[in-house]
């Protein structure tokens, strides 16, 4: 920008400098009469070391150099934001539309970045969690089920924590629960895990007060010892530093406190208290009795393929050794794949819709741009002509959009915000580790660089386009000139990737809206929904003879049967979609014992009083179900559902058959209390709606302790009534208050309430997908309708011709119907090989649709095709609604 | 005869040089030259510190340069005073006029 033009490189302006320098000393010198040769040195020995002079004036210039071109960048940006800013503000109108359509856009891809950077991408929050395990037992087909993932049995445990060389070490997980009580407080009801003395360690989480408990602590008969949770210690003790050492009573029974957790650490979920599990060393029968979770860490740079080898040959081994476990497989996986189980899968399909929202709303944006760069053509000329090079204007225009999606992009925080707290308010179990959703700083760095991302993605086209238009024209429309042409070219292709990217989203709605209506339309095996729902545990305490518990839970049915308005009472060990299942292997009296090799039989099993059937609903299809008269002194007696009718018996009447399960008695013998079929049910699901169905029996709580597995202590009451569940609710708390006082109520809820659970992830991601599909064809029909309407716009005279040279109304509304068609065509076929490509992402996550649903693809073609042709119309209309004189006149 | 420009106090050069291009934009020779006769050369900048220190101005904002026309028609680099050399000129020459004030106070006889 000098006088004499461009700056030279730094080394050449240092030399030059130098030399002329010289010259004008040598100039001096000789004036006063040196010799031109000595003057010349005398001019260089005055500089001392000439090079070293040089090289520090060279260093000091490339240093200005940088300082200057970064202050000239800062300097630009800074016009170029003023001006930007200047040239939204003078159209609002246009700069509203593009942040609120931006905004929506990059809102709902935050959000759905925030949950799955909490689900999903985020670390556990243990140390080196990636070297943590979980390990589970493949039932093989052989064993006569086809279990991907059940729980170990004690002596695989003890098995394995003994021989494997990858682990560092290994702890059992259990959940239980257990009652609080003392201190002059309410008994409270405890969620407890049943851990091993390893626990602390392999976790790698300490006690903060006090210690973990010991292996020696970790065997049965041990004196029985309990670590809190830092929540519990300050709530019910008051953080009271001298509570370890001393005891507290749990289910009646005193238990002396070790320590206490770090502040927020409740693993496994909402864990209060951590007893020991007390694995028992000297039980191998209970091989093939399966009930303990397990939870390994690697040794440090043991990676979970070389632990998976390991697993291979140990099973091998014990396969030759135990008969039990030649269909009995372990097998391991992270324990942040176990953690986050199927959500990744969940938040890919979200991901990729909202991913497909937001180029919907790029593309619209650059349409926009482009027809504003129409208008701006005179004002990019003017500056072309003042100097301004392409690339400055290409600079300045995308500088506005930066703007545009960085004013979008906090609005879009905002709204996001907002709207993700209020969805997963109402879905809060949908997906795991949702209590880590928030906006922090690696949300804010996502949407930050989303927004510039979008600003490229949208901005960089249009001002390319402007800035090579800038170049042939200063000043001057060139309507109808090949730019022109080429430009409606680009909107329509903008526009027809609108509509495809539109249906794909909307496809991807609608699939799983059907889905859900299928989830919610299907049976779960019981009728009821009204009914309330309430768990009770007699604690060991108050009722130590396990005898005792069916006469304590008969007169509690009785006591809920005299809340007013109610129809019936009855109780199981678990509820279904409560998750609580247990599967336990049966003998059958008129089968030879099973053959080594040959799968054991095996049934889900759940202890229910009488009245459980008839108060849920479930249809009873055989024989009757269980009375007041199946007594502990009584004939054994149970009931089948359909499955296990069908599989066990599958030529003969089920009713009157025997089953029954085998335990040892104290002399050492095998015995068998046979159990007679006295009705059959309908299948149930277990935890989720659409799950196969396993085979399941129901045992009379009065008998149960009688035919070999103890007493259930813990029972849920369902209370079916005229009246609206949640409004007896009260009165079922009385009942159980009269009955014992001392018992604490948890689970309190409704039937209706354990299905909309299991319901909440499908219905999250349906209003998910169904709130993104309806923004993206609002965009996509924004897109179209501003694509007519300029054609229109540009052929109003041609129209104004023809209804004057006679052509019918109808004539030119089919010619503006053919603009926007075109490129509406072109989008839904499109959009059908996308999508038909797309749908692999939402396999696995459908129940009774097929992602390849062609009733599906048709209706959502046909919304596509009908809400394109709605946004066309308009401007037909406009189109025919203009008087030819008037066309003309323009 | 103070010889060279390290005989200065410490930041002096930079002040000189600011002054003398204050009045005009110079050449590198012209700012030698115009401290030699305004000096009677008393001072004399050597020029080892002199080229450094203009490059090192510059950097710092308080000095631009450009290429123009020198007396005699050859290519010169000229430079002139920022906004921001003119702040710290009169900074500089305010502190030190308080400073040699205060040193010919303790100075006078008497």
């Amino acid at each position: 920008m000098g006088r004499m033009g461009r700056r030279p490189p730094v080394e050449a302006e240092v030399d030059e400098e130098m030399e002329f320098h010289v010259e004008m000393r040598v100039r001096e010198l000789v004036a006063r009469g040196w010799d031109p040769e000595e003057a010349r040195a005398e001019a260089i020995r005055r500089f001392g070391d000439l090079e070293r002079v040089k090289d520090d004036c060279r260093t000091q210039g490339r240093r200005r150099d940088g300082r200057m071109r970064r202050q000239r960048w800062f300097d630009e940006l800074r016009q170029d934001l003023g001006f930007a800013v200047r040239q939204l503000r003078r159209a609002p109108g246009f700069s509203a539309v593009v942040v609120v359509t931006l905004a929506l856009a990059i809102g709902a891809t935050s959000s759905v970045f925030s949950v799955a950077d909490a689900v999903v991408l985020r670390p556990l929050p243990f140390p080196e969690s990636d070297r943590l395990v979980a390990i589970w037992t493949r039932y093989l087909p052989a064993s006569g089920f086809d279990i991907e993932k059940f729980a170990l049995s004690g002596p695989e445990v003890l098995d394995l924590a003994d021989t494997s060389e990858a682990l560092e070490d290994l702890t059992v997980m259990g959940g239980g629960s257990r009652t609080l009580t003392g201190g002059g407080a309410d008994p409270e009801r405890l969620g407890v895990g049943f851990v091993s003395a390893s626990f602390g360690a392999v976790l790698g989480v300490e006690p903060v007060v006090g210690r973990w408990f010991g292996p020696d602590e970790d065997v049965p008969g041990a004196t029985p010892v309990v670590v809190l949770a830092h929540d519990l210690w300050q709530s019910r003790f008051g953080g009271d530093p001298d509570l370890v050492g001393r005891t507290v009573e749990l289910d009646g029974g005193a238990v002396e406190v070790v320590g206490v957790m770090p502040p927020g650490f409740d693993y496994p979920s909402g864990r209060q208290a951590w007893l020991p599990m007390g694995l028992d060393r000297s039980n191998e029968g209970g091989r093939a009795s399966h009930g303990y979770s397990v939870l390994g860490r690697l040794r440090d740079g043991v990676s979970l393929d070389a632990f998976d080898a390991e697993l291979e040959r140990l099973n091998a081994g014990w396969g030759a050794e135990y008969e039990h476990n030649a269909h009995h497989f372990l097998w391991a996986q992270s324990l942040k794949d176990e953690e986050v189980a199927d959500a990744p899968r969940t938040l890919a399909l979200l991901a990729a819709a909202v991913g497909l929202v937001l180029l919907v709303a790029c593309a619209n944006v650059a349409n926009l741009l482009l027809a504003r760069s129409e208008r701006r053509m005179g004002e990019v000329g003017v500056r072309t002509a003042l100097g301004a090079d392409r690339g400055r204007i290409v600079r300045q225009l995308v500088t506005e959009s930066l703007v545009l999606a960085g004013l979008a992009a906090v609005l879009g925080l905002a709204l996001g915000g907002v709207g993700t707290r209020a969805l997963l308010a109402i879905h809060p179990e949908a997906l795991p580790r949702l209590d880590g959703v928030g906006v922090d700083g690696r949300v804010l760095g996502f949407t930050a660089l989303l927004a510039a991302v979008t600003a490229l993605l949208f901005g960089v086209g249009p001002a390319l386009w402007t800035g090579r238009r800038a170049l042939g024209s200063v000043a001057g429309g060139t309507r109808g000139s090949t730019a022109g042409r080429g430009r409606s070219f680009l909107r329509r292709g903008l526009v027809s990737a609108e509509v495809a990217f539109s249906l794909t989203v909307v496809l991807f709605a609608a699939l799983t809206a059907r889905s859900l209506v299928g989830l919610v339309g299907t049976d779960p095996g019981f009728t009821t929904r009204d009914a309330a729902t309430v768990r009770v545990s007699l604690p060991t305490g108050t009722y130590s003879e396990g005898a005792q518990l069916p006469g304590a839970f008969d007169d509690l049915r009785r006591r809920l049967a005299t809340v007013g308005g109610v129809r019936s009472v009855g109780a199981a060990n678990g509820l279904p979609f409560a998750g609580v299942a247990s599967r336990w292997d049966f003998v059958l009296d008129d089968r030879p014992p099973r053959e080594e090799g040959t799968p054991a039989w095996n049934a889900r099993v759940t202890i229910v009083t009488p009245g459980y059937l008839e108060t849920l609903g479930i249809p009873l299809l055989r024989g009757r179900s269980f009375t007041d008269a199946d007594g502990p002194d009584d004939a054994m007696v149970g009931m089948v559902s359909r499955s296990m009718a069908d599989r066990t018996w599958p030529d003969a009447d089920p009713l009157g058959k025997r089953w029954g399960y085998e335990r040892t008695d104290s002399t050492g013998a095998t015995v068998v209390e046979w159990i007679t079929v006295v009705g059959v049910f309908a299948d149930q699901f277990a935890n989720r709606i659409g799950e196969e169905v396993v085979p399941e029996v129901y045992l009379p709580h009065a008998q149960v302790g009688i035919s070999g597995y103890g007493w259930s202590r813990a029972m849920s009451f369902v209370v079916a009534s005229d009246r609206p569940a949640n409004a007896i609710l009260p009165e079922v708390r009385a009942a159980v208050a009269a009955f014992d006082p001392d018992l604490p109520l948890y689970s309190v809820g409704t039937l209706q309430g354990l299905l909309d659970t299991s319901l909440q992830q499908p219905r999250l991601t349906a209003n998910l997908l169904g709130s993104f599909g309806l923004l993206a064809l609002l965009l996509a029909a924004v897109g179209l309708y501003g694509v007519v309407a300029y054609a229109v716009a540009g052929r109003t005279r041609e129209f104004g011709v023809r209804r004057a040279l006679g052509a019918p109304r109808g004539e030119v509304t089919r010619l503006v119907l053919a603009e926007g068609s075109g490129p509406l065509l072109v989008g839904v076929a499109v959009g059908l090989a996308v999508a038909a490509f797309g749908v692999r992402l939402v396999e696995g996550l459908l129940y009774g649709v097929e992602p390849l649903d062609p009733l599906t693809f048709l209706g959502v073609s046909a919304l596509l095709v009908g809400v394109g042709l709605l946004a066309s119309v308009i401007p037909a209309l406009r189109a025919t609604a203009v008087a030819p004189t008037e066309a003309l006149r323009e | 005869m103070a010889r060279s420009g390290k005989g200065l106090l410490h930041g002096t050069l930079d002040t000189l040089i600011l002054r003398t291009v204050s009045e005009a934009p110079r050449h590198g020779y012209a700012i030698a030259r115009w401290l030699e006769e305004r000096t009677d050369e008393a001072i004399r900048v050597e020029e080892g510190s002199l080229y450094p220190a203009l490059y090192r101005l510059e950097k710092q904002g308080l000095l631009r340069s450009e290429w123009g026309r020198s007396e005699l028609d050859r290519r010169a680099k000229f430079y002139h005073l920022t906004e921001n050399g003119r702040q710290r000129l009169a900074a500089e020459t305010r502190a030190w006029s308080e400073f040699s004030e205060a040193v010919s106070r303790v100075l006078r006889p008497g």
